[in-house]
Formats: structure tokens, sequence, C-alpha cells
């Protein structure tokens, strides 16, 4: 009985999909270390009072119905023009560090918030996870830790044109707090496809990038 | 001298099993699915590691990661009932004839192939633990969430039914032994 088994387990086994012949990606790549740090800071960022002092807290809420303005800083040129009535700078010398700015889009009363699925997610141009840092009128910076589609700024500047004070669909950014973003075409989507980082909005933010 | 924090404690026991499972987990995954959803996988599968690290049990590491990845591989299934099975799709290619990258690695045993399409999942997902993942009863146990005993009959009755369906006489065959059509593997060539 023992022969047969090891019979049969072999013939099964000879029909693996994934033989030792074919490679998968070693823990050492680059791929591998990425994901860790990603996760480690997921859990990290879940407030806990006993760890780092918080940092003061400024609340922004971000005017949309907006025209906004899109500058491009750094190495990283977004692209896209064609979205506002307002000129578009586009600067592409490279200072350090390299920065990124997008633009966060004017609400529209009459859309409605889709339930977030990876798949509205995927197809954005750009998505990553950072904290907030400074906060201003009408800015905000975001320290980037992790990239998951469309670029490698370390910082991301969220703009809005002055004199332009409505609320980003209840997103509100707070100084030292960490989210997720993802943008097309040089503007932040908005209505749930952007937000606060919680475990289950980063499973879907993985799930639509692919980690 | 300074002591590790706990966080840092954390860290170092995080990543020394990333180091265990990582590759095991992507084969899991990439037998199982398509490569690109392999990977949302096997990040999903880390990242709950991460969040309940103290829940891991020392001595069945792997199985407790296959056992999650499991459970990832369901949900995204509900969400996506059209997409076919890896296995599913083996055994349909290799029936038709049609070479693909994939089975172009794994050998062409269409009467093996055509016993697994007549098992039900659940028998066919033991086999596969058995087999390709080399997982014994009471590891099979703790991916499944049963008990030993539970799997330890479930895979002896699998065993069963599959040597059943491939003695069994049928269109493939012309005997109780071997294949009739397609090669043994990469490089062999086989008279049909």
């Amino acid at each position: 009985m023992d022969e047969r088994d090891d019979q049969l387990r072999a013939r099964l086994a000879r029909i693996d999909p994934m033989p030792r012949a074919v490679s998968t990606d070693p823990p050492t790549s680059a791929n591998a270390q990425d994901l860790r740090e990603t996760i480690m800071q997921t859990a990290e960022s879940t407030p806990t009072h006993d760890e780092e002092p918080r940092r003061p807290r400024t609340v922004l809420f971000i005017a949309a119905a907006a025209a906004v303005v899109v500058l491009a800083v750094g190495a990283y040129a977004i692209g896209s023009s064609d979205d506002t009535d307002d000129d578009i700078a586009v600067d592409t010398e490279s200072p350090e560090p390299t920065e990124l700015a997008l633009t966060l889009a004017p609400t529209d009363p009459m859309a409605i918030c889709i339930v977030v699925d990876p798949t509205v997610l995927a197809p954005s141009e750009i998505a990553f996870a950072g904290t907030v840092g400074g906060v201003t009128d009408s800015s905000v910076s975001v320290d980037v830790d992790h990239w998951y589609k469309g670029g490698d700024a370390d910082v991301v500047t969220l703009s809005i044109a002055e004199g332009n004070d409505v609320a980003l669909d209840g997103v509100a950014f707070e100084s030292g707090d960490r989210y997720l973003v993802s943008a097309t075409g040089g503007t932040v989507n908005s209505c749930g496809l952007t937000g606060p980082a919680s475990p289950e909005f980063e499973a879907m933010y993985a799930e639509a990038f692919g980690g | 001298m300074s002591s590790l924090s706990t966080r840092d404690l954390r860290r170092d026991e995080f990543e020394a099993l990333v180091d265990r499972v990582y590759e095991p987990l992507q084969r899991y995954a990439r037998r199982r699915t398509d490569a690109e959803s392999a990977s949302d996988v096997v990040a999903e599968v880390l990242l709950v590691l991460w969040r309940r690290l103290d829940d891991v049990p020392a001595d069945a590491l792997l199985p407790w990661c296959y056992g999650v990845a499991r459970r990832v591989l369901a949900n995204t299934r509900r969400g996506d009932a059209r997409r076919l099975r890896l296995v599913d799709r083996l055994t349909h290619e290799a029936v038709e004839g049609s070479a693909t990258a994939v089975t172009d690695t794994a050998e062409h045993d269409l009467t093996l192939h055509a016993a697994l399409q007549r098992l039900r999942p659940a028998d066919r997902e033991v086999l596969f633990l058995w087999a390709w993942e080399q997982l014994e009863a009471r590891e099979i146990a703790i991916v499944l969430d049963m008990t030993p005993n539970a799997a330890s009959i479930r895979l002896h009755r699998a065993k069963r039914r599959l040597r059943q369906m491939v003695d069994a006489p049928d269109a493939v065959t012309d005997g109780k032994t071997g294949v009739t059509s397609g090669h043994t593997g990469p490089g062999d060539s086989k008279e049909t």
C-alpha cells in the first residue's frame, strides 16, 4: 500500500504546475523587501497611544468644486494637462528630495460614490501610501512610504487653487496620519478611492495594484 | 547595551518567518491561480502573518500560511466566478492536446488528468496538498481547519477514488497502465 501511495504521489507530482524547475521570487529580492517594509509599516501606522507622541493635529478640508493647478516638480512629471482651466506648469528639474504635485479633484454634486472595488482602483495611473507632513490653507504635503504605481517621488503635494474651501468628499487630511492616495491625469481621485489608511483599504490597494 | 524593543523583536521574527514561507507561498498560489493574482495572495498572507504573529503555530508555519492563502483565494474567487482554476485549465488543455507554457513543464498524463476531472473539488484539493505541497495528513488538517483524523480519512478516500478513476477502463487509456498519447516530459519524445 505504501509503495502504491508513493507511486500515486509521484504521478501527481509530475503534473505539478509549479515544479522545482520553475523559479520563484527569492525572499532577498527587492520586491520581497519592499513588501515586508510596507507590511511592517502598515501595522505601525495604527495609532497606539504608548508609541511615539503624535504630531499636532491640523485639519485641512480641501476645497473642491474648484479649478486646480498642477505643478510637477522634480524628476517625475505627471504629464497630463487637459483637465483644468488653469495654467499648468511642468518643471522637470530635480531638487532633492524628489517631489510630485497633484491636484485635488473638484467634487461633482451629481456623482455617486461607488463602493470601492479593486477593479475600480486599478486603472489609476498613480497610487501611493504616505503620511501627511505639512498642511497649509492650500496644500497638503505627503511623505510617501510606498509607491504602488506610477512614480517614485519622496514627497507629494496635494494642492488646490486659492480661495476654494469645499471638502474633498469628507477626507480630512491630518498632519501625522497615513493615507492611501490614487490619482489619474494629475488629479487625485476622490470619493472613496483616496482616504485614510486602514488594513482593509490597504488590502484593496494591494489587490488593485499588486502590492 | 540597549535591549531590543518589542517592535524590533516582532520585526525580526516576521522577517525570519517571511524567509521561510515566501517562496513556498508563491508556489502554492501559482499552482492555483494566475501569476498576477498569486502575488496578491502572497502579499495578503504576509500581511495577515504580520498582524497575527502571536497566533502562528511554530511547528506548522507553512500549513498555517497555506490555510490563510486558501481563504484569500476563496474570497477572490467569489468575485470572479469566470476564472477557471489552473488545474481545470491544465486538464482541459491536456485533454484537448494543446500545449501551453505551463503544460510544457507538466507531463501530459491524460489518464490522470481525466481521472482528476471526475473527482470532487474537495478530493482534488487534498490530493494536491499531499502531492504538490508534500503535506502529511496532520498538516493538511491545519490547512483545511479540520481534525487530523478527518483529514486522514479524507485523504485516504481521495487516494482510493483517484486510483479507481485511473484504473477504470475508459476512452483515454488502452489498458490498465499508462498514457496513450503525448510525451512524458520536456525533451522526451514518445511514440503515440
